[in-house]
């Protein structure tokens, strides 16, 4: 087992996936020379040569289009935005082409697109993005966003194999500040597969990404000041939802804190909570809750940001309630 | 590149139109054959679509016919054709049949898109076939993503694709210009410019004199050229494609010609100055084409009479086939968003 | 003879409807495929109408100028060869404007009138089947077919629900159905007649317009609805208007707790919920034999508006009579206002200040000269009320009508005697301060209050208040409800009282802590858990803090 941060996780993925594939190529603004902007792709120019490691022009739309159409006639592209937040300008690619084409023409699609997202990084209403609700609202594409090394090398390697274009989301704040335990045997983590990442019986949080982690200190505090029990689901995959893991916990706990990074209103957290109101009305012991960024564009400054994002403490007082009811 | 070419003060270049072309007399007639196919196929749409019969809207490209064939004809099986909804004489020269066309068009669920898209809105790999989407301009830059592959791959398999004169305004025209040019991918763009985009002049939609003058902008060849002169399509794009093969990057050419219908069959096109529909009559490419090759002593009234009846007969084949197919299964809307 | 429709194309994707502008052809006429029939004008195109098919005209449903939905069929063609059509009795072609939609194209059957009838052919009665020997009545689910529809012998009419079992019915006889004697939901006897199906050549059905017939409406509930109804009943409102959430009503439903028993069920979550955990250990103490007697339900308080006082004389005895001022006013106002609002009600309880009053003597030199003021001992208090209202947040709330506003700000009121009254500065969000921090905001606003220099903001928003009855020496006191808040806190003269601990009297810091809240929506025991919370907080203070 080794012991490396999540950045180094996506990067070995990577590097394996390339290694083991010949038809996998990168493509990006930035990625070859430099190593891109987060040095996700250091060293890969080097090892694999120009024609696997593309340094783009600085176009969105090309470059999603160029991934999409290589994918179609047999390439697996994985393309890299540079920030999340710029696949707005690619958009029409990617819900318009990639996500439809196995409906309408059956063949498949197999890219993977990259998008460093995230806000706690002081990056401003530009830079901070969780762009995932607008994906998925759109058949056709899936989505995954790991919050640990183990499952960030899990699954780029899965999304590099699926047959269907595969959003992955990886968040900036946990690049260097997460670490953790990656086998060095080969393995991947299968998309649409959630993780219990932690075991309890009061109150469920469903979660993804950077949340993760707030979920599982808010756990352990609560936990420890006030006897509450608390199961942390690690949803991982986002399209398609592992809804089973859900319910069971639902079943098992009876009430529920969906929390995530992204704005509250329209989140993916929404369809969560409708989903089991459908499915686990019986066995809710108090209302659906949801956590997330209040609705407004990321703001920059400290202070502004810190009030625009869930934490900890938030997570710990929703907590409260909930076990309170 | 081959073409003789002269640069002008402030557009691209111009070709020639005294480049020789060395076609057969099987290759004269399969264009004559393929350019009576398009007419007549658009024109079964047309009534098909009067009777109710076809699912959505109707296209066509009267007007269009030598662009859109003989720009196709200089493709060889291995190339890659991103078609735009004028384009239907292309799908039929890379080797689309009727039935399927047909079968599309009726939203049938054993057409090549189950009934799933309308119109030329399929792919067929087996053909390398990638239609387009509404969305005019979004399938160039895949185009150029297959132009990528084929060169990653050292395939020598070049990427032809279509814009109208409105829709090379759209931003990925743009940007996967930019890319390809850098790259030097295989990828032919032909700019139609039929003079309206649905109800809008091309003046309005430029500012230049031609559209040829925007390839300058990328450092790749650009040419205008007479969209219903079939001879000078097919020789203008065998040179791009010539170029496109030999890894010297893509070129954009203009072809300009009249869309003597309206946007769509619900379009009666009444914007359209009539004067302009007369001058462009003279200047029909089915009937350019026929004078073309009489003229060479290629066309006697035998071969078309026999040409007529082949097309007419293959049409009424093609027509029942698509009625008397089946819609598919209602249920069928809810599979195959995913790929297993 | 072979005879095929020509529809009303759609000529654009939001058309929904044409104008016929000119017959090319009339009734009789030969007519080549492909060959223009008619022209026919839509708000976005003119168009000609080429033939489906070669033949005779037939038939031309509908005359020039009238518009007509896209899809209707406007024409027939005799593909006949031989066919020879009578030009000489065209059918009357309709004139409205806008012609319904033809449907039905089956030559037997002609079409529209609004009611529905039969013109010829036999009738055959459905009856109810009897499905089962004690079965007396059957309920109509589902009419698979309406009036006009033809049907195959044994092809489904309809499915029934009974007692005994549920069942699809097949048609006796093949033909049309003509009649249909119940919609659905309805329950019928055995052996009545339901529906009627039209049989024989020359059947002629007219659908009507609308949905077919509110049959015979009958007020029997079926069976299923009943049984549904049993289901449900748990969910309806409860009177008393205790909330039960979803998985309780289940466990509820499942375990057979009635409802009058779990309205006896002592709830500990919020606003005396019944939790998940209490419906369980009630069903365990019931299946185990260890249950108390249920508690008896406690009837809703009800408010009446006292009676006005009566006019006050002051004729009697010698008096002084000192005119109000305005915050003499305004106190009396809001007391008065908040003895009517608010259902007082009051707890006491003792806490031991022993381990605050050491480290406090501790500290306080300390403090002092960092801070430039005196540690009291309220800063201990209010820190532990901050604590307990992050344990039970309800006593942080306002009554709005029937609504009750969980305040999640903690904003201390501070009650802060003046030479002519009091006033009470509050401490805004209290929940993010620290001891000092709390001790730093009260001194600076008493200071301010005592000099007239506070700010109107700081005299508004409190969320719960404290304050001192114990600042002169008194034990207790027993405080109003500042509006629109729920509960007070009064705090007594901490005093050394011999008290027992494991058996041994030993001498403490000891102080009475009272609170009023708000019955409303704070039972006795609530607010009693609420004030154990303070007393825990105070007497577990952690003396390794910083202060």
């Amino acid at each position: 087992m080794a012991h490396i941060t999540y950045i180094e996780a996506i990067s070995q993925g990577l590097w394996e996936e390339m290694e083991r594939d010949s038809s996998v190529f990168l493509l990006g603004e930035d990625i070859g020379l430099f190593g891109g902007a987060f040095k996700v792709t250091k060293g890969f120019l080097q090892h694999f040569g120009e024609d696997r490691v593309i340094d783009t022009v600085l176009a969105e739309t090309a470059i999603l289009g160029a991934a999409t159409g290589a994918a179609v006639v047999g390439m697996r592209p994985v393309a890299e935005m540079q920030f999340a937040d710029f696949v707005t300008t690619g958009f029409s690619q990617l819900v318009n082409n990639s996500a439809s084409i196995h409906y309408r023409w059956h063949l498949p699609c197999p890219m993977v697109v990259r998008l460093p997202s995230g806000a706690g990084i002081h990056g401003g209403p530009f830079h901070s993005r969780n762009p995932e609700a607008w994906f998925f609202h759109q058949p056709g594409l899936k989505i995954v966003a790991p919050a640990t090394p183990y499952d960030a090398k899990g699954l780029i390697k899965a999304a590099i194999r699926d047959s269907n274009p595969v959003v992955y989301l990886e968040h900036k704040r946990l690049y260097r500040h997460i670490k953790g335990e990656v086998p060095d045997t080969e393995y991947i983590v299968e998309i649409g597969k959630g993780d219990i990442k932690r075991s309890g019986n009061d109150v469920s949080i469903i979660t993804y990404g950077s949340m993760v982690h707030m979920a599982l200190e808010a756990a352990d505090v609560v936990q420890n000041e006030y006897g509450i029990s608390v199961e942390v689901i690690d949803l991982r995959s986002l399209m398609p939802l592992d809804t089973e893991l859900i319910f069971q916990s639902v079943r098992k706990t009876g009430k529920v804190l969906i929390a995530h990074e992204d704005n509250i209103t329209g989140g993916i957290g929404g369809e969560i909570a409708a989903l089991i109101s459908d499915q686990c009305f019986q066995y809710l012991d108090a209302p659906v809750k949801r956590i997330g960024a209040i609705d407004t564009p990321t703001p920059y400054c400290p202070t502004l940001e810190e009030f625009f994002l869930p934490n900890t403490k938030k997570v710990i007082a929703a907590l409260q309630e909930l076990a309170a009811f | 590149m081959a073409v003789t070419k002269k640069r002008t003060a402030n557009s691209g270049t111009i070709m020639q139109q005294n480049v020789k072309v060395n076609l057969t007399k099987e290759q004269y007639l399969h264009l004559y054959y393929f350019m009576l196919l398009t007419r007549a196929f658009e024109e079964a749409i047309l009534k098909l679509y009067r009777q109710g019969k076809i699912v959505g809207g109707a296209y066509t490209g009267n007007g269009n016919e030598a662009t859109a064939v003989g720009s196709a004809f200089a493709l060889e099986t291995k190339d890659y054709l991103f078609p735009m909804h004028r384009d239907m004489g292309a799908h039929l020269v890379k080797g689309q049949s009727l039935r399927h066309l047909m079968l599309q068009h009726l939203g049938r669920g054993n057409s090549l898109s189950k009934g799933r898209d309308g119109t030329g809105h399929y792919a067929d790999p087996s053909l390398k076939i990638y239609g387009n989407i509404s969305h005019l301009g979004a399938m160039i830059p895949m185009a150029a993503g297959v132009a990528l592959a084929s060169k990653l791959r050292k395939e020598k398999a070049v990427v032809m694709t279509y814009i109208g004169d409105g829709g090379s305004n759209v931003g990925d025209v743009h940007e996967s210009l930019a890319m390809a040019s850098v790259m030097k991918l295989p990828l032919i763009l032909i700019i139609e410019n039929n003079q309206f985009a649905y109800s809008t002049p091309v003046a309005k939609q430029k500012a230049m004199e031609k559209y040829s003058d925007r390839a300058a902008g990328y450092g790749i060849p650009g040419v205008t050229i007479d969209g219903t002169d079939i001879e000078l399509v097919y020789k203008t794009c065998k040179t791009a494609v010539e170029r496109a093969r030999a890894s010297e990057g893509p070129t954009l050419i203009e072809s300009v010609t009249m869309r003597m219908h309206g946007h769509s069959a619900h379009d009666g096109a009444e914007y359209v100055p009539k004067t302009l529909l007369v001058e462009w009559k003279k200047k029909d490419p089915v009937q350019r084409i026929e004078k073309l090759l009489q003229d060479k002593k290629i066309l006697t009234s035998t071969i078309k009479e026999e040409y007529e009846k082949k097309v007419f007969l293959e049409l009424e084949d093609a027509v029942q086939f698509a009625i008397d197919s089946p819609y598919p299964p209602a249920e069928d809307a809810a599979i195959g968003v995913y790929a297993v | 003879m072979a005879l095929v429709d020509v529809i009303m194309p759609q000529m654009g994707e939001s058309i929904a409807e044409g104008t016929i502008s000119k017959w090319h052809k009339k009734v009789g006429d030969k007519i080549a495929k492909d060959e223009t029939l008619l022209e026919i004008s839509t708000d976005k195109v003119d168009s000609e109408i080429p033939a489906p098919a070669a033949g005779v005209v037939a038939e031309l449903l509908f005359q020039e100028t009238t518009t007509v939905g896209v899809n209707t069929v406007i024409a027939r063609i005799n593909t006949d060869v031989n066919a020879t059509v009578s030009a000489v009795a065209p059918l009357p072609l309709p004139v409205a404007s806008k012609a319904a939609p033809v449907t039905e194209s089956t030559p037997a059957v002609a079409v529209s009138a609004p009611q529905p009838s039969v013109s010829s052919g036999t009738l055959v009665d459905v009856i109810m089947p009897q499905m089962g020997e004690s079965i007396a009545e059957g309920t109509i689910t589902k009419w698979h077919k309406k009036i006009g529809d033809k049907i195959a012998k044994d092809e489904t009419l309809l499915e029934i629900s009974t007692d005994k079992v549920d069942s699809e019915i097949p048609a006796p006889a093949a033909g049309v159905l003509a009649e249909i004697l119940f919609p659905e939901q309805t329950t019928v006897g055995v052996n009545t007649v339901i529906a009627k199906i039209a049989t024989g050549a020359g059947v002629i059905v007219s659908a009507p317009e609308t949905a077919p017939n509110p049959a015979p409406t009958v007020e029997t509930v079926s069976a299923q609805q009943s049984i549904t109804v049993t289901q449900q009943v748990i969910h309806e409102p409860v009177p008393g208007g205790r909330f039960y959430s979803p998985l309780v009503l289940n466990i509820a439903r499942t375990e057979g707790v009635s409802m009058s028993e779990l309205e006896s069920i002592p709830g500990t979550g919020s606003n005396g919920r019944v939790s998940k955990n209490d419906i369980l250990t009630y069903v365990r103490e019931k299946k185990s034999g260890t249950l108390a007697s249920p508690s008896q339900k406690i009837a809703p308080p009800s408010y009446s508006s006292p009676k006005p006082a009566a006019p006050i004389t002051y004729t009697a005895g010698r008096v002084d009579l000192i005119k109000m001022d305005t915050m003499r006013k305004a106190i009396a106002e809001h007391m008065v206002r908040s003895k009517h609002t608010s259902a007082h009600v009051g707890s006491l309880s003792e806490a031991d200040l022993t381990t605050i009053v050491k480290f406090r003597e501790k500290n306080k030199a300390a403090f002092e000269k960092r801070e430039g003021f005196n540690l009291t001992y309220t800063p201990f208090f209010l820190d532990a009320v901050v604590k307990a209202i992050k344990d039970f947040p309800m006593l942080n709330s306002s009554v709005d009508g029937d609504t009750i506003i969980v305040r999640k700000d903690i904003n201390l009121g501070v009650a802060v005697a003046l030479e002519n009254g009091l006033i009470v500065p509050v401490i805004k969000n209290a929940e993010q301060k620290n001891l000092a921090g709390i001790a730093r905001s009260l001194n600076d606003l008493a200071n301010r209050a005592r000099s007239k220099k506070l700010m109107p903001d700081e005299v508004t928003g409190g969320t719960f208040t404290v304050t001192n009855p114990g600042g002169y020496g008194n034990l207790y006191g027993f405080p109003i409800i500042n509006q629109p808040q729920v509960a007070i806190l009064g705090v007594g003269a901490i005093k050394k009282r011999p008290v027992v601990i494991d058996d041994a009297i030993a001498i403490r810091s000891m102080v009475y802590i009272s609170m009023s809240y708000d019955h409303r929506i704070i039972d006795g025991a609530l607010g009693g858990m609420f004030m154990q919370k303070v007393v825990y907080y105070l007497e577990n203070f952690d003396v390794m803090q910083a202060v």
